[in-house]
């Protein structure tokens, strides 16, 4: 099977992009099947077409390895780039990709024992399929306007997905909170993609990237700069514009939570990451970004310290991870987006295993409150292990895997000068460590009465399990995740030029 | 509006706004927009024969970004099945 | 140096802030709706003033592009009508100073 494109119709989109997308669509009709029969069909539809689509991931990142300049441009029917929409796959795109959908397949395998007791399954299964397939979509474009059409995929399934338990309240308000500002969003990011057409003359990534050097800082550009931030940064839960997040992360469904909280709020971030090296100097967003990343990490953890939800104190603490990794933007070299990269992936683990597993729990005792889940350790062993080892990954302890990308993270940015941002992030990660003990202390504490072991069902179970796995082994051997995240970021920092010529060469 | 009911909430929104538009009114008087100096003859389309006009922004439209058009019914399809699940009333299933 | 495209930039910045004000000012969801719909039609008049500035020619890429955005947000704003029936089945109401049960 060729794994850049498969001809459907002339069609030519990359593959794990048109896999999710089919499957996404193919969906509805498994859920009319399997209400005939009482057969799980449309879970194992969804397992499969996510392994399905890691796999051609794997194959496709086989391929750009393979490929001269590390580019793979990917366009249909015969259409000329810089005006026509097209796929750039690069391997921060595959880097990004793979993350995604290997998120992907632990959440649909963890949700087909979540969501057994909830109605309207055929929806949620193929609104799942599609926000996959927005995420990978966005990482993989080549061109401005086709990434707004995924980002707008994967915003509106994941409207959806947040207010999808809509017996209660809860989800509801946070679900059109989010819309509000996520729409908002959306419509700052076409506007700015208004500015970058006028003063270059296509949307195509490539073009800005030949254009924008030659260009000297007139207030269209400061103005330009704004928009992008605002346009990304909502997504991306940047400080002002993060108020969205710790309503609707809580209120989604567990699953969904680690989906979110894992990929969609770093897919905000990517887009930021490409369009800022493509477009700017380095020089000229260090203190902007440098400042963000400051106010973010210290209103995330301050603010964490306050709460008695369980997921909403996780919520808050995705805010100040997204604090640590704009670290890493803000150092604009190719190590501080290593650092950032491989942050992405290692808290898409442990972020993922935290959500996951705090869903077990309430599964189980019915309720969020940090205070009411006393003692929950001694009913559910394994489940709280998992939740113990994801929360000291977090805070950066040294074997398991936050503490890496936390150090060149850091590392990073005094590598270029900014040190007071070093000592607060440090700072930072030892005020984060003070909640998560907070809620450790409370899941390892004596109950007031003794139930037994009631355990979690077995897919949940095993999904953390092995998460939890990874994270340790990944703690102590990052080299395979180092090396791809390095390859990544030179593609996006150093090796512009073979990004250039990709599409054109002569 | 009562003079009463105007809350704080309202006033501070309305003086960001005010000084918002004055400053982008500012910026876009003063400095010029830095449009791009294009070749010509690459895919503009002239407006003299003006019934033509449409029909060539429609060559170009299925041209050139035919792949978006066909991914964006991909997204109508996504919205139909979004305003379904929220819209749909289901009885649990035992 | 005031050319035709400053004057009609001026415009469409006076209307992108009419919809951050109808967003920021007014308490009815619906209402809510519409200032999003005004944000995206001020970035769409955007790329329709910026494909007529060369005289005596139309750039045909900005008009493709906004007959693509204007379905994109349709579909935004039906999915957000879908959220808004469901919010009023619950809370009775469709103020938005009634949605502030989610604090700290």
């Amino acid at each position: 099977m060729v794994a850049q494109m498969i001809p459907l119709l002339g069609l030519a989109i990359p593959t794990p992009v048109l896999v999710l997308v089919l499957g996404g669509v193919l969906a509805p009709f498994m859920g009319l099947v399997a209400k005939r029969s009482r057969f799980m069909l449309r879970e194992f539809w969804a397992i499969f077409v996510t392994a399905l689509s890691l796999y051609s991931v794997y194959q496709l990142y086989l391929q750009v390895e393979a490929s001269a300049g590390h580019v793979l441009v990917v366009s249909s029917w015969g259409q000329n780039p810089p005006f026509s929409g097209c796929f750039e796959v690069d391997m921060l795109g595959v880097f990004m990709a793979g993350s995604i959908t290997f998120l992907g397949v632990l959440v649909a395998i963890y949700s087909t024992s979540y969501m057994e007791r909830e109605t309207r399954l055929t929806e949620f299964y193929t609104l799942f399929l599609f926000l996959l397939a927005g995420l990978v979509g966005v990482t993989m474009a080549g061109d401005f306007f086709t990434l707004f059409i995924f980002w707008e995929l994967m915003s509106i399934s994941s409207y959806v997905l947040v207010a999808f338990l809509k017996q209660n309240w809860g989800p509801l308000e946070a679900g059109f909170k989010y819309f509000v500002m996520s729409a908002t969003g959306s419509a700052f990011l076409l506007f700015s993609m208004a500015f970058l057409y006028g003063m270059v003359g296509s949307l195509n990534f490539a073009s800005f990237a030949v254009a924008f050097p030659n260009m000297d800082i007139t207030p269209w550009m400061v103005m330009l700069f704004a928009f992008l931030l605002v346009g990304f940064g909502v997504k991306a839960a940047v400080f002002p514009l993060h108020t969205w997040l710790p309503d609707a992360h809580p209120e989604a469904p567990s699953p969904v939570s680690a989906l979110l909280s894992g990929v969609v709020i770093e897919t905000g971030l990517y887009g930021l990451t490409r369009v800022l090296f493509l477009v700017f100097d380095p020089g000229f967003f260090k203190f902007p970004i440098a400042v963000l990343a400051f106010l973010t990490m210290t209103v995330g953890n301050l603010t964490a310290l306050r709460q008695k939800d369980l997921k909403r104190l996780l919520a808050y603490s995705s805010i100040a991870q997204i604090g640590y990794m704009l670290v890493g933007l803000a150092a604009g070299t190719a190590y501080g987006v290593m650092g950032l990269l491989l942050h992405v992936f290692n808290h898409s683990l442990m972020k993922g295993v935290a959500f996951l597993s705090a869903g077990s729990l309430i599964h189980h005792a019915e309720t969020r409150d940090i205070d009411e889940l006393r003692g929950i350790g001694r009913a559910m062993p394994l489940t709280s292990l998992t939740l113990v080892v994801a929360m000291l990954g977090l805070g950066g302890i040294p074997p398991l895997n936050g503490f890496i990308s936390k150090f060149i993270l850091f590392n990073s940015a005094i590598g270029t000068g900014l040190i007071w941002l070093t000592v607060a992030g440090v700072l930072n990660s030892t005020l984060s460590m003070g909640y998560y003990l907070i809620v450790i202390r409370n899941l390892l504490a004596k109950p007031e009465e003794d139930h037994g072991v009631h355990e979690a069902p077995l897919p949940m179970l095993v999904v953390t399990l092995f998460m939890v796995v990874l994270i340790i082994v990944f703690g102590v051997w990052p080299q395979p995740a180092i090396q791809v995240a390095d390859k990544a970021a030179l593609g996006l920092v150093e090796n512009v030029a073979e990004y250039i010529s990709a599409i054109f060469t002569p | 509006m009562r003079l009463q009911s105007i809350g704080y909430e309202t006033v501070i929104g309305l003086l960001v706004v005010a000084g918002l538009a004055l400053s982008f009114t500012w910026i876009s008087l003063t400095v010029e927009f830095p449009y791009h100096e294009d070749d010509p003859g690459t895919q503009l389309v002239p407006t003299e024969p003006y019934k033509e006009i449409a029909p060539a922004v429609s060559r170009f439209m299925w041209e050139s970004r035919g792949q978006d058009i066909a991914l964006q019914s991909f997204v109508i399809f996504a919205s139909v099945m979004c305003c379904l699940a929220m819209l749909k009333e289901e009885a649990p299933e035992q | 140096m005031i050319t035709q495209l400053s004057v009609v930039l001026v415009f469409i910045f006076l209307q992108f802030l009419i919809g951050l004000g109808c967003l920021t000012m007014k308490r009815d969801m619906v209402r809510l709706l519409i200032g999003v719909e005004i944000l995206f039609n001020a970035a769409n008049l955007c790329f329709i003033a910026l494909s007529s500035n060369v005289t005596g020619f139309v750039d045909p890429l900005p008009q493709t592009i906004v007959m693509m955005a204007i379905v994109l947000d349709g579909s935004v704003i039906a999915v957000g009508l879908a959220i808004v029936i469901n919010a009023y089945k619950h809370y009775g109401t469709l103020d938005i100073r009634r949605l502030m049960r989610l604090k700290w």
